[in-house]
């Protein structure tokens, strides 16, 4: 009982700063893991400085070290050279990285959607540190606790999708930007592109979406009809799939179909996650930069 | 008569799937005591296998670890782990 206990208190969204109390909290193996999967959704790459301060100090319990040294190997300048990104939380599951010192004007936004694993398919971090946080800022939006489809908004700011983008649009000031892309990854990616109607983006992509097993509701149906009746600019709609995955290539095909845009299908990848064997590659920060541009 | 450890699987493998419930033909092969299916059938990844592993603490108080699991092939391997500990 005392581990179950455990692992369902370590649910909050923990601080860098915080984390040495909360690691030597962890009793078992999977209190651990449940720990550094959260961080691994939330932290920005400044906050990585912070481990590599208390592991230069020899202040880490040795798994703690072995998962920094997991962060490392999938992003080896993570450390030394991080992506000047903070993170600020919006609301618990609306995340903001930016890097102050540089005006929005200068920059174009990002709008995340993460999927069921409340995440862009590779830690945050990780998805951060392949932008430039000169060019970029990212808002990310995450599913609640509950798991609710995007459809129904987003637990803690509003049931109504369109209510959420008008959300996220005025919490960053979304005008100032010099162009908004939004990006979904698997169950985030069907409603990266309606977001990106809903938000006048300049591009709408979906990485491994597929259309929702159940209708839109009318509202949101009729909201979608009339933001593409009568906006100044149509997004451009870019669907992306591992090459050899026939289920996600089908969704793609689908989208696309509905939606018109391109298909972008990524080779040497048969699995529901193309980012990570990019990331493995060293392509990742080329791919990401191809399909934002 | 539910079976107590057949549906921590069961539970797991929805948690590792993020909530969606396990294909129908792995949940087929569990109730079946099926002792064919590999566990790279499930096609879980690193993270995934982290989330299943949680889920079997959370529900049985029982430490499986994805380490266990690298020494695992097929899915009653689990199943029995769970059972000589429950």
């Amino acid at each position: 009982m005392a581990a179950r206990a455990a692992l369902i208190m370590l649910a909050t969204s923990p601080s860098a700063t915080d984390y040495l109390p909360l690691a030597l909290q962890c009793r078992t193996q999977n209190e651990f893991n449940k720990l550094h999967i959260q961080l691994e959704n939330i932290l920005a790459p400044v906050e990585f400085t912070h481990f590599a301060d208390l592991a230069g100090k020899q202040l880490l319990p040795e798994r703690s070290c072995a998962w920094l040294k997991k962060i490392e190997g999938l992003s080896p300048g993570l450390f030394d050279a991080p992506q000047a990104f903070t993170r600020r939380s919006l609301s618990e599951n609306v995340l903001l990285y930016q890097d102050p010192r540089r005006e929005a004007a200068d920059k174009s936004l990002l709008v995340g959607f993460a999927g069921d694993a409340r995440r862009l398919m590779v830690p945050i971090s990780v998805f951060l540190q392949c932008l430039d946080s000169r060019a970029w800022d990212v808002v990310l939006l995450r599913k609640g606790r509950q798991k609710r489809s995007y459809s129904k908004g987003v637990e803690g700011v509003s049931r109504s999708l369109p209510a959420v983008l008008r959300y996220v649009r005025s919490a960053v000031s979304a005008q100032q930007y010099r162009r908004i892309v939004t990006l979904g990854t698997s169950g985030g990616a069907f409603f990266a592109v309606l977001g990106a109607i809903l938000i006048d983006a300049a591009r709408g992509i979906s990485i491994c979406g597929a259309p929702p097993k159940s209708p839109l509701g009318l509202r949101l149906r009729c909201r979608l009809a009339l933001h593409r009746a009568f906006a100044e600019r149509k997004p451009e709609f870019e669907f992306v799939y591992g090459a050899g995955h026939d289920r996600d290539r089908i969704a793609a095909l689908a989208m696309q179909g509905s939606l018109g845009g391109r298909l972008r299908s990524v080779e040497g990848v048969d699995d529901h996650n193309p980012l990570a064997p990019l990331l493995m590659r060293g392509e990742l920060a080329a791919f990401l930069e191809s399909i934002l541009a | 008569m539910s079976d107590s450890v057949r549906d921590v699987l069961l539970g797991a493998i929805s948690a590792a799937r993020y909530g969606a419930p396990p294909p129908p033909a792995i949940a087929a092969a569990i109730a079946a005591g099926d002792r064919e299916t590999r566990l790279d059938q499930l096609r879980f990844d690193s993270l995934a296998w982290m989330e299943f592993c949680i889920s079997v603490e959370l529900q049985s108080g029982q430490e499986l670890t994805p380490e266990d699991i690298t020494n695992m092939q097929y899915l009653f391997e689990i199943e029995e782990w769970l059972r000589a500990r429950l």
